[in-house]
């Protein structure tokens, strides 16, 4: 079972990411609202999948990724933007995310990019593939 | 007399002849009338169904609840100037009247034309009052989004620049690293300045969480901060003993920090620099201070100092982008205080601001 770490600043984005994938049958490694807390929980935890928003106030989900990917470079991000941040793919790519989703979040683009990375749910993918 | 009206008045009366006499009073000067109620419930429930323009509310009512809470209540639900009617006037009960932020206070018996001046001004001043309301979120939210939208080409340029100086460097020339150079360091300081604008627009927006804070631990403790941050420099500092103020105290941290922050700032030329932050008491008022000794400021332009993004000392003189005093102000503002400063250039600056008791 693909477990996902969620990184969102936005309590309402948070839920709604959390929900949408536990309904599908995700597990939810853990949830932070923060770059830096993410990055934390990220060593801690070692999910199979970490979605990091791209705009928060600490750290920058480009930032938090850069972190992630030097201590973990086979680390699988998804990393959210929002319309008109299309600059972003290309710097989040050449950084190493597998994917990205744009906001405002919808659940099927949310599964979809999931899945292609992380696995269906309720099937390991195993870690550092 | 007074023509017709469309202005819809409320009135909220227990004794049914006094009622009868105000809305005949009402109707003489054109007004529209609804009611009269003899409770606060219903004044409550009446309020949320017709959504009158003005309601005039008896204090002492026959319900359970009286007229200052259902005032208190209905200027918590709804934009609905309340102008309170009474024969009593007082200390104690003006004292909790002014809590349910009434729009006037009439006392009985009171004359037809004082009832329609009150009127009259009690909704000019809910009309202005809603406008600027009105205005004040249109400009948070700009400002918000502003702040936000702004970041994320700033992270892509960030971003790329960090890519092309670690993995290209060695292919661009003295002058063109030089460029590189520019374009990260123009990135961090607009990267600066969009969070300080973030942080004044949360300074507005943030609920206001009422404590006891003690300044002098506060002063002191972000004195000794600097002190460690910066171990080259020699400032003397004092913090008077006893200093507090009943306010919230995460945005008191960022309004110490702001002026403690540039009164060391701006000492950074002085051999023996001085900073004091102390009590001032005058006609029974008290204001808190933080002078300093150091670059000082032209006192015409005082004006300036707490507009966003206003300097008045070119960044190669002192850095900073000219938001930390408007974010003072915001936060002194926001607890009913007062901000000022004296200080004249190079003579040294003195910002005291006051925060009144909450009643």
């Amino acid at each position: 079972m693909p477990r996902i770490l969620i990184v969102d600043d936005t309590d309402f984005d948070r839920n709604l990411l959390k929900n949408v994938l536990v309904s599908a049958g995700y597990e939810i490694a853990a949830i932070a609202a923060g770059g830096e807390e993410g990055v934390r929980l990220y060593r801690e935890m070692v999910p199979d999948l970490a979605i990091l928003d791209l705009i928060m106030p600490d750290m920058n989900g480009i930032e938090t990724l850069r972190r992630i990917k030097a201590d973990y470079p086979d680390a699988k991000v998804i990393l959210c933007t929002s319309v008109g941040e299309d600059g972003m793919v290309d710097l989040a790519r050449r950084l190493g995310a597998r994917g990205y989703v744009v906001k405002p979040y919808q659940a099927a683009h949310i599964l979809r990019a999931v899945e292609k990375i992380a696995g269906p749910p309720g099937q390991s993918s195993g870690r550092g593939w | 007399m007074g023509g017709t009206n469309s202005t819809l008045i409320l009135i909220v009366e227990d004794e049914a002849i006094v009622a009868e006499s105000i809305a005949s009073k009402l109707r003489k000067f054109g007004y529209q009338v609804a009611g009269p109620v003899p409770t606060g419930e219903e004044a409550i429930r009446i309020a949320g169904e017709v959504r009158p323009d003005v309601i005039l509310m008896d204090i002492h009512l026959a319900g359970m609840i009286d007229g200052i809470d259902a005032a208190d209540d209905i200027t918590g639900r709804y934009h609905i100037p309340v102008i309170f009617l009474t024969a009593y006037a007082d200390d104690q009960t003006l004292e909790r009247a002014k809590e349910a932020r009434p729009f006037g206070y009439l006392i009985k018996p009171f004359r037809e034309r004082d009832l329609h001046a009150t009127i009259r001004m009690a909704q000019e001043r809910s009309r202005l009052e809603a406008e600027l309301e009105a205005a004040n979120r249109e400009l948070d939210s700009f400002s918000y989004s502003v702040s936000h939208d702004l970041r994320a080409p700033l992270i892509a340029i960030d971003g790329f620049s960090r890519i092309l100086q670690e993995s290209y460097v060695a292919y661009l020339p003295p002058d063109g690293q030089d460029c590189l150079r520019r374009i990260r360091q123009a990135a961090v300081t607009m990267d600066e300045l969009v969070n300080d604008f973030l942080r004044l627009s949360r300074v507005t927006r943030s609920t206001l969480v009422l404590d006891q804070v003690d300044i002098t631990a506060m002063a002191t403790g972000i004195l000794a901060g600097l002190a460690g941050e910066y171990p080259d420099r020699a400032v003397s500092w004092t913090v008077e003993e006893g200093l507090g103020v009943m306010a919230d105290r995460s945005l008191m941290q960022i309004a110490m920090k702001n002026l403690i922050g540039n009164a060391w700032k701006y000492t950074g030329n002085r051999e023996e620099a001085e900073i004091r932050v102390g009590k001032n008491e005058r006609g029974g008022v008290t204001s808190l201070y933080v002078r300093d000794n150091g670059a000082g400021f032209d006192p015409e332009k005082a004006g300036l100092l707490f507009v966003p993004l206003q300097r008045l000392h070119s960044p190669d003189e002192f850095p900073g982008n000219g938001i930390g005093l408007a974010t003072v102000q915001r936060i002194i503002f926001r607890h009913g205080g007062k901000i000022w400063a004296e200080g004249a250039v190079d003579a040294g600056a003195t910002f005291s601001f006051t925060i009144p008791d909450p009643a």
